[in-house]
């Protein structure tokens, strides 16, 4: 027969769960602590007062998509940083465009709409990214392929090339025999 | 049948963890809502005051990024002081629960575009917070133990981490909890009591593996 949920919660003080309670209480007590310093004053400043909004965070920091960007090949990393400066770039002119075609909205909605206009931005250009990456390493399976032919033939040409080779140097000893025997 | 109130020695306890679940009183009065709402700042300063650690504390634990966390709670206070400026907004005597439930709403949004992100540019990285063979086994210390209990947390479902976060880092009563989740009282003490449950074996289940 299931537990009664009143007969359950009434062994919550059980001493494991107690223990559970304590410890979850600390967790909360780091998670609080870890506000930074001056928070107070600037969640009140953003929205009372003329807002002197603070940016923060998630936009600046570094990301997986930069930590996974592979360096190590100069064409894909130079083609990458231009996808993403084409796509920042058109990001920018709208946000720019937006705001300034925009009648006089209240502070927090503008930096709502930019941030959110931001978010999409880079939403978009990692797409992007990862659509140009994909492309190239494509590209550069399809140019090793190519090359690996060629050599392939260069290789047959060499080869054929030597055995016209051979077969030259015996028809003209045939012709100097022939000389010597006239 | 469950019971449909927690009962004063429940509400006893829940006051008494909100009471130290933050420094300030969370219990803002309904007459300072009310003037804070009408563009008072001195009532809008208290109700900062009471209620903005809890919320930073609800994204920071599942964030874990405090200029993200920051950021949400901008979000949220914002959205609360749009709402009251707008005239949208009638305190009932639920301003917590509404406050909370933006919160929540806010926090899966971020952590939807994170999965998102994820998903797309790397794998997911593990929890696991087994010690390698090479490292030795640290000591059962009290921030080895709330570190563990983090991981813990970070195996529950969605919804089991909700209730945990509401009771815990928000610091909420259950009542204040039924109104947000729109679950009799009864339910969400069993489910957290379940929650609390799981936690134990997930702990224990740990430290027989590092044993």
């Amino acid at each position: 027969m299931p537990e009664h949920p009143n007969d359950q919660h009434s062994k919550a003080s059980r001493p494991g769960e107690e223990r559970m309670e304590q410890l979850l209480g600390r967790v909360a007590a780091e998670d609080r602590a870890a506000a930074p310093v001056g928070l107070e004053d600037r969640l009140f400043a953003a929205t009372r007062a003329k807002p002197a909004l603070k940016l923060v965070g998630s936009t600046a920091a570094s990301g997986p998509a930069r930590r996974r960007l592979p360096l190590g090949r100069p064409l894909v990393g130079f083609a990458a940083a231009a996808a993403v400066l084409l796509v920042a770039g058109v990001g920018v002119w709208n946000a720019g465009w937006l705001t300034a075609s925009q009648p006089a909205a209240a502070p927090n909605e503008l930096l709502s709409a930019e941030m959110n206009a931001a978010e999409s931005e880079l939403d978009a250009a990692e797409t992007a990214l990862e659509i140009w990456i994909a492309s190239l390493d494509a590209l550069e399976g399809d140019v090793s392929g190519e090359i690996d032919l060629l050599l392939a033939e260069v290789a047959s040409l060499d080869e054929a090339w030597d055995a016209g080779l051979g077969a030259s140097a015996d028809v003209a000893t045939d012709w100097l025999d022939l000389g010597g025997a006239l | 049948m469950t019971r449909a109130s927690a009962g004063p020695a429940e509400d006893h306890r829940a006051e008494q963890h909100r009471a130290s679940a933050d420094a300030a009183d969370p219990a803002v009065s309904a007459d300072v809502l009310a003037r804070a709402a009408a563009g008072d700042d001195q009532a809008w300063r208290r109700v900062l005051e009471a209620d903005w650690r809890r919320v930073f504390a609800m994204a920071f634990s599942r964030l874990r990024d405090p200029d993200i966390a920051e950021e949400l709670t901008q979000a949220v206070f914002v959205k609360v002081a749009e709402q009251w400026a707008s005239g949208d907004y009638t305190e009932q005597g639920r301003f917590e629960s509404w406050l909370f439930r933006i919160t929540m709403n806010q926090i899966r949004d971020e952590a939807r575009k994170r999965r998102r992100r994820a998903g797309r540019l790397a794998p997911a990285g593990s929890l696991d917070t087994t010690p390698s063979q090479d490292e030795p086994a640290p000591e059962k210390t009290e921030q080895y133990e709330t570190d563990r209990m983090r991981a813990a947390i970070e195996q529950l479902s969605e919804s089991d981490r909700d209730i945990i976060t509401l009771r815990h880092q928000g610091g909420m009563g259950f009542k204040a909890m039924a109104a947000l989740l729109n679950e009799p009282v009864g339910t969400l003490l069993a489910r957290h009591h379940r929650a609390l449950k799981k936690l134990r074996t997930l702990m224990e289940t740990a430290s027989d593996a590092n044993a």
